[in-house]
């Protein structure tokens, strides 16, 4: 998947080379504060996918954060209504060349970017539709693909490549003081000591174990 | 070639702007005053580079203040020497003023215009220009005076239409402006001024970003009167603007004191930005790069989060910024400051 993104941008890239090109990033990270997993320990590379895109529920944001955590339980239906852009796991490594970059700098916190051209960003159907959209950043467990986090941010969508001055950066920064940002799915836990942002269980399974809380708070009282 | 060029218009606009003061004892300057030359960078293919106002035209002459009025929106300056009247027109000659006394000096006021005893500012001058005040007039850097109006001005490319030409980008304040030589003249791309040879270049203090479209790289010889004392950069805000780093050395991003009159914060879209057409890789010079300060160090909006501290601001470095609220008086590390 990786490989055929480079290769349509190199192609791209040759066909557009006598344009004025300039680079475009595209940036998900954590850093200042962990993602944890359901169980809360640290997310680890090679263990979590986190894809980065956008969801189609409506052109509202607040609309479709709302559908997205409607269908929270449905996988099918999210990925649906999900356009991808680019994913990592963490084992990429950073060379700052085009194509993604990844890092995970300490347990819990890493970065990522998608390094573009403005030439290769605007051919490609598939990215230029998602531009004036907003960035979300989906993180799934690669064993359970239920167990996740999406975050997203008010009024930052990706990076448009219409101007390389006000349009060639877009960063959703997953972290306490990013004040835009929304845990669409996931939990903020801001007692906790890491200050960390926690993945959830399938809802499913989730709403399996209120309900039997909820049964056993009512046997209790029945008894 | 081009610098005796430019030092012959250079001394030009001195002769003419130097007759603004009729007749003035304190008018007078040294005889002999430092100049200097830097070779700034001019990346071509489509890339960006700054120049920074390291060095202004050559001064018109001191000036005393005097009968100062202090009042609320005052904005005129009466001066103890006789002006030609109208000789300071924005439009044709524009001109700053400069406080070389007092606690404010290093500040910088765009002359409006003039009168035979004073000369009308931009901006509040109340608390600021006291009686008995020495005032520097200095001519700004427009197109003419920097570039030249010549086809092809400073080996910059000229074309009637404006996307085949090289782009030269000021601030006027509220935002970026984009100029362009069109065979004939500079001109704005869009908008007025057609005619923009004697278009000031964003005061003393401004700036460009000069994009190069065309193909090969440029060294331009930028020279002048060295600064002298210390300078004060007006940071305006809300606005994206260019201001110049006046020190001829440069300095790093670590050592600027942008912070705290920046705004940081470990959120880019809470912090203000600062462009530079470089990075630490050779790969992205002439790239414009955003960092801002995360409240511990200078780091890249995008790409590696690394500490950015000893990035430098080269000599004559222009400096682009994004300052989301308020304004700041930018208070520039003289050069004896480590």
């Amino acid at each position: 998947m990786k490989k055929s993104i480079l290769i349509t941008m190199a192609l791209t890239a040759g066909m557009l080379a006598s344009a004025h090109a300039f680079d475009v990033y595209q940036q998900v990270e954590a850093l200042d504060n962990p993602v944890v997993d359901a169980s809360g320990a640290f997310i680890t590379p090679g263990n979590f996918t986190i894809r980065v895109g956008t969801f189609n529920f409506s052109a509202n944001f607040t609309l479709n954060n709302a559908a997205i955590q409607a269908n929270a339980s449905n996988l099918a239906v999210l990925n649906g209504n999900f356009t991808d852009v680019f994913s990592f796991d963490g084992t990429e490594g950073d060379s700052a060349s085009l194509g993604v970059n990844a890092d995970f700098t300490a347990p819990g916190n890493f970065y990522a970017y998608l390094l573009t051209t403005n030439t290769t960003w605007q051919a490609n159907a598939t990215w230029n539709s998602t531009s004036a959209r907003p960035m979300y950043a989906w993180i799934q467990r690669d064993s359970n693909f239920s167990e996740m986090g999406i975050f997203a941010a008010t009024s930052l969508n990706f990076a448009g490549a219409t101007d390389e001055i006000t349009d060639a950066t877009a960063n959703l920064q997953i972290q306490e003081s990013n004040n835009a940002l929304q845990v669409v799915v996931g939990i903020d836990r801001t007692a906790t000591a890491n200050n960390d942002f926690q993945l959830v269980p399938e809802p499913s399974s989730a709403l399996l174990i209120l309900g039997g809380l909820a049964a056993v708070g009512l046997r209790r009282r029945r008894a | 070639m081009k610098l005796q060029r430019l030092n012959t218009i250079s001394l030009l606009a001195a002769m003419g702007a130097l007759c603004a003061i009729a007749h003035s004892a304190s008018a007078q300057l040294p005889v002999s005053r430092p100049v200097g030359t830097v070779p700034v960078p001019i990346i071509g293919g489509g890339k960006f580079s700054g120049i920074g106002f390291c060095f202004t035209r050559e001064p018109i002459g001191r000036v005393t203040v005097v009968n100062q009025t202090l009042s609320s929106g005052n904005t005129t300056i009466n001066l103890a020497e006789t002006l030609t009247g109208g000789s300071l027109a924005r439009a044709t000659n524009p001109t700053s003023v400069v406080l070389v006394t007092g606690d404010n000096r290093g500040r910088a006021f765009r002359v409006q215009s003039n009168s035979t005893t004073s000369v009308t500012v931009i901006g509040d001058t109340t608390s600021l220009v006291a009686a008995d005040a020495k005032l520097e007039l200095i001519p700004e850097w427009t197109f003419a005076t920097l570039f030249g109006t010549g086809t092809n001005p400073s080996g910059l490319s000229s074309n009637s239409t404006a996307g085949n030409a090289d782009i030269v980008y000021i601030s006027d304040g509220t935002g970026l402006v984009k100029y362009f030589h069109n065979n004939t003249q500079w001109r704005r791309e869009t908008g007025s001024p057609a005619s923009a040879n004697n278009t000031s270049l964003g005061g003393l203090n401004g700036g460009v970003f000069v994009l190069k479209r065309s193909a090969g790289n440029l060294t331009f010889g930028f020279s002048g009167a060295v600064r002298s004392g210390r300078q004060i950069v007006d940071i305006v805000g809300p606005a994206l603007s260019i201001v110049s780093y006046t020190e001829p050395k440069g300095t790093t991003l670590g050592n600027s004191s942008l912070v705290p009159g920046l705004t940081s914060n470990s959120t880019a879209a809470n912090a203000d930005i600062v462009y530079l057409p470089y990075s630490n890789a050779v790969s992205d010079e002439g790239s414009l790069i955003q960092y801002f300060h995360n409240a511990t160090n200078w780091r890249r909006v995008s790409g590696s989060p690394t500490n950015q501290n000893p990035l430098p601001i080269r000599p004559a470095g222009a400096l682009m910024i994004n300052k989301k609220a308020g304004s700041y008086l930018y208070s520039i590390r003289e050069h004896f400051e480590p």
